[in-house]
């Protein structure tokens, strides 16, 4: 998915993030520098997650039995207008063909319901039903995925939802030419996928899912036990055919959730006001408070910042998810610290370092120099945008064990913390013969943020023996270089973090360490990695039930960490939100990176 | 100029030959045999604000000759990161004290003040360099087109009129790239040295203005060459047989000193405004070159937390630009016969 703040972040500090699917331009924030880079996507690295062995009903993170409504919220009030002022400014707000952080929660928070969706539960991000009455069962040979809708849903003009218009819209999904921008899994899952291209070319006719009376029912090419995290996608939620606008639907996306569009100025504004065919007891994720919900896009992150910080007349009833800028960052953390909300974001960002042309006691060396502070502080980042990492998963996932950091055998601690020992790792260096070891990386020369975190990098990793080839290059040429199998680097090729897609290991480690990645010219392998047994141990636990999963992948974290070493963690995103002082119960969604719009009130 | 003496101004529309009005040029003719350039001197020493200016430009040569002495007194260096002075929000604890006298920078705490010193070099050293490329190149073309005349004037007109129709700007971000690839030898995306490049990127800008500059001075020469040519004493000469070199830079060139030094002067802060522009955008000169422009684009993300980042580079190049613009103009109102003041 395309996270667009973190993208943005990394750009600014280290490098882009490469997880994120494709899809154009979403954030360019007016002011931020840092974000312009967010502006061209990478391709979809489409994570190719295999699964060869039976599983059941998964639950790991899951909550099946969750009933609507929403739990109540003590003291919320209903009514009044919330305005959301963000940076970015979304190109389209068209269900199949987004993959995008702020337009998915926005959609999927006030919009459109999809079969599956996450909930805010005792401070932990649950997957529970949203439009299904259950999170799906799967058939014997786990091949077979079934929904069944609840009773009685409606759209916002009062017409009944039916299984066919879900079927129809997950159809829509495969016309990747018409509506690009949205994921890609589909493709690579569901029976056909790979030939299907979607209704407007193919017709109706897709052997991949199928409609029966109330139920959906998903027909696959290869066990998919991660598939009710799929039901989350807005791909999922309904459209009925004969209301298809086609390109034209992204204007006014039929609304099955708690708020329908009443005014859309594309990358200008968006004003949502109450659905009132949405059923509130059918619904165990969304409330609806405000009247009405107000969005204005590429605003001026830092002006809005300010504002809100000041909660002057409307500033006090409106919300910011791009993060706290560095400029109120004091106020933000000592007198307005009521303002703020933050939690884990689904990214992590990693050094990563070719194994196959800088030698493992070079590389302990490296973990030992590194300067994840001083980069840090070069890239303006500060403690609301990041935690340290010590893993190569997001440690919220559920089911993960966070092991301890890894010390080395050399004496570096994979901590992502302090400035490094330049001392001690020039003596390694000279311990194992390889004094004045070449670092070669490509670097954005036409941002001023990336120029400063490169002085900070490369006078440091000098200061500890290495012999630094920094190549300086416009930020589309790095995006391209960096992602090349065959390159002049050895360090930070290949993807530079990796936001998951749904919270499980299956869409993480396959797409970064399989060995079948070193072998195509542009990849976002990690390390390029190439070992067979890795690739078994990958394969054996993307098999495995969804509950047994967690731990399995957990160990091998910290085993790729030891054993192979192909990259440093360093820091977990962190997804931050404020607010005027009249906001309340702001709640941020580890798995989303944004806040859970829904449960938000208005102190009138 | 006799701002501050009680010499008689002439009523306007007056046609008056200036030698009967202006002091100075009494004071010339008292004294015997005064140069039209000594008369404008005297002028310009009268006038408080060429003065004035005159001190600040020299200010700002003096910071630029002695830039290492300056950040030696204060004990830092242009390079050394202070990480330890800037806290968790990634700016600066402090704005700025005894050992960081106009404070650091925000994320990496650098010294601002060795910085501000260094960052003057670049406006300078390429702003005059340029200007005396301009200057040769433009008066030497102009009185040889001017001059000849036939097929030389053609060509070069010619020339002129090409360079003037091609767009600056564009020229100048197009240029670098290619200059860095054909002198570092090297395909695009592979290792080059960051100081050679910055080399490149400085010859390059003097280069790119140079080529920009000429051909509006060589215009304006040709044309006042045209009107010399047929002037008795030219005529004379020519007809004493003396060498067209000699006629050229004996005879002609003094006689257009008037205007080459009055457009030399108004170059000058062009080509500082022009660097400082171009290295904002990211063009002109790059890391690890200092340049105030460079600084400028840098610190306008840290305007409202950290002012000083921004305003003392913003500073220098507006003092800068003005003393010298107003220099320029003292220069040539002082060389125009016709101006009162």
């Amino acid at each position: 998915m395309r996270w667009t703040k973190v993208v943005a972040l990394a750009a600014a500090g280290t490098l882009s993030l490469a997880a994120c699917g494709g899809g154009s331009s979403p954030a360019d924030t007016a002011n931020n520098q840092a974000s312009e880079s967010a502006g061209t996507g990478g391709e979809s690295p489409a994570a190719n997650p295999t699964s060869d062995a039976p599983e059941e009903k998964a639950s790991a993170g899951f909550m099946p039995d969750a009933k609507g409504p929403a739990p109540e919220i003590a003291g919320a009030k209903k009514g009044g207008t919330l305005i959301i002022n963000a940076a970015g400014a979304p190109t389209t707000f068209d269900p199949s063909g987004q993959f995008i952080q702020d337009v998915n929660q926005i959609l999927k928070q006030y919009v459109t319901r999809t079969l599956t969706g996450y909930s805010m539960r005792d401070g932990k991000s649950v997957l529970v039903p949203d439009l299904a009455t259950d999170l799906g069962t799967v058939s014997d040979d786990g091949l077979t995925w079934t929904f069944t809708l609840k009773k009685g849903l409606k759209y916002e003009d009062g017409s009944t939802i039916k299984a066919d218009d879900v079927a129809y819209a997950i159809k829509r999904s495969f016309a990747q030419e018409e509506l690009p921008g949205g994921p890609t899994y589909q493709l690579d899952y569901l029976k056909d996928g790979d030939k299907y291209k979607g209704p407007y070319k193919d017709g109706d006719k897709f052997a991949g899912v199928e409609a029966k009376g109330d139920q959906v029912i998903f027909h696959l090419r290869k066990k998919w036990p991660t598939l009710p995290y799929f039901g989350a996608f807005t791909q999922t939620s309904p459209i009925p055919k004969a209301k298809d606008t086609k390109t034209e639907y992204t204007k006014h996306p039929l609304s099955t959730g708690p708020y329908k569009f009443s005014t859309y100025k594309q990358g200008v504004e968006l004003t949502l006001v109450r659905n009132d065919q949405w059923d509130p007891k059918s619904d165990p994720i969304r409330h609806a408070f405000p009247d009405k919900v107000q969005f204005n896009f590429a605003q001026d992150a830092p002006k809005v910042a300010a504002s809100i910080m000041a909660s002057n007349g409307p500033d006090a009833f409106t919300l910011s998810y791009d993060g706290v800028d560095a400029s109120i960052y004091n106020k933000a953390t000592t007198t307005n610290k009521d303002q703020v909300s933050t939690a884990a974001g689904p990214c992590v960002s990693y050094v990563t370092m070719d194994t196959r042309k800088i030698p493992r006691d070079v590389r302990e060396a490296i973990a030992m120099a590194w300067p994840y502070e001083a980069i840090r502080k070069g890239a303006q980042m500060t403690k609301l945008d990041y935690s340290p990492a010590s893993s190569i998963m997001a440690p919220q996932v559920p089911g993960f064990d966070k092991y301890e950091p890894i010390k080395l055998p050399g004496g570096a601690v994979l901590n992502g913390e302090g400035n490094g020992d330049p001392a001690k790792a020039k003596q390694m260096l000279k311990d194992a013969g390889k004094e004045n070891f070449v670092l070669s990386y490509y670097y954005s020369i036409d941002n001023p943020l990336s120029v400063q975190v490169n002085t900070v990098r490369k006078q440091l990793l000098e200061k500890a023996g290495f012999k630094v080839k920094d190549i300086g290059l416009p930020r589309t040429e790095v995006r391209e270089k960096t992602i090349l199998s065959k390159s002049d680097a050895n360090l930070m090729q290949g993807a530079s973090g990796w936001c998951y897609d749904w919270p499980s290991g299956d869409g993480v480690y396959p797409a970064l360490f399989k060995s079948s990645l070193v072998k195509s010219q542009q990849t976002y392998s990690t390390g390029f990695l190439s070992d067979p047994k890795l690739d078994k141990e990958i394969d054996r636990i993307s098999g495995l039930p969804v509950e047994e999963q967690g731990p399995e992948w957990s160990t091998l974290d910290e085993k790729i960490l030891k054993d192979y070493l192909p990259l440093l963690p360093d820091y977990n995103s962190k997804a931050s939100a404020i607010y005027g002082t009249k906001v309340k119960n702001v709640i941020v969604d580890p798995n989303q990176g944004m806040p859970e719009f829904a449960s938000i009130w208005l102190d009138q | 100029m006799s701002v501050g003496t009680t010499a008689p101004t002439p009523a306007e529309g007056q046609l008056e030959a200036p030698s009967d009005a202006d002091p100075d040029i009494q004071l010339a003719e008292g004294g015997g045999s005064k140069s039209p350039l000594k008369i404008a001197m005297t002028r310009l020493m009268r006038d408080p604000v060429a003065m004035i200016s005159l001190g600040m430009a020299l200010f700002f040569v003096l910071v630029a000759v002695f830039a290492d002495q300056l950040s030696g007194l204060e004990g830092q260096n242009t390079t050394d990161l202070n990480l330890d002075l800037i806290g968790d929000n990634t700016y600066p604890i402090f704005t700025a004290n005894t050992e960081h006298w106009f404070g650091i920078s925000s994320g990496l705490g650098q010294d601002l003040f060795a910085r501000w010193v260094h960052g003057s070099r670049p406006s300078l050293i390429i702003a005059v360099a340029s200007a005396a490329g301009v200057t040769i190149i433009g008066v030497l073309l102009g009185l040889l087109s001017g001059f000849l005349g036939g097929w030389v004037d053609r060509i070069i007109s010619w020339i002129i009129d090409f360079l003037l129709s091609l767009p600056f700007l564009l020229f100048a971000i197009a240029i670098v790239p290619i200059a860095v690839n054909r002198y570092a030898g090297t395909q695009v995306g592979d290792y080059v040295d960051e100081e050679k490049v910055a080399t490149i990127r400085f010859l390059c800008l003097i280069f790119v203005f140079v080529l920009f500059g000429w051909c509006t001075l060589a215009r304006l020469i040709r044309g006042e060459v045209l009107s010399l040519r047929e002037r008795e004493f030219v005529q004379a000469a020519r007809a004493l047989g003396v060498p067209t070199r000699v006629v050229l830079f004996k005879e002609m060139l003094p006689n257009m000193l008037g205007p080459i030094i009055v457009s030399l002067s108004l170059a000058i802060p062009g080509y500082v405004s022009a660097e400082a522009g171009l290295s904002f955008l990211g063009v002109g000169l790059r890391s690890p070159s200092i340049s105030w422009g460079l600084t400028v684009a840098t610190a306008q993300n840290s305007f409202q937390a950290h002012p000083i980042y921004l305003w003392l580079p913003v500073l220098g190049i507006a003092l800068l630009v003005l003393s010298l613009s107003l220099l320029g103009d003292a220069i040539a109102d002082a060389f125009n016969p016709q101006t009162r003041r």
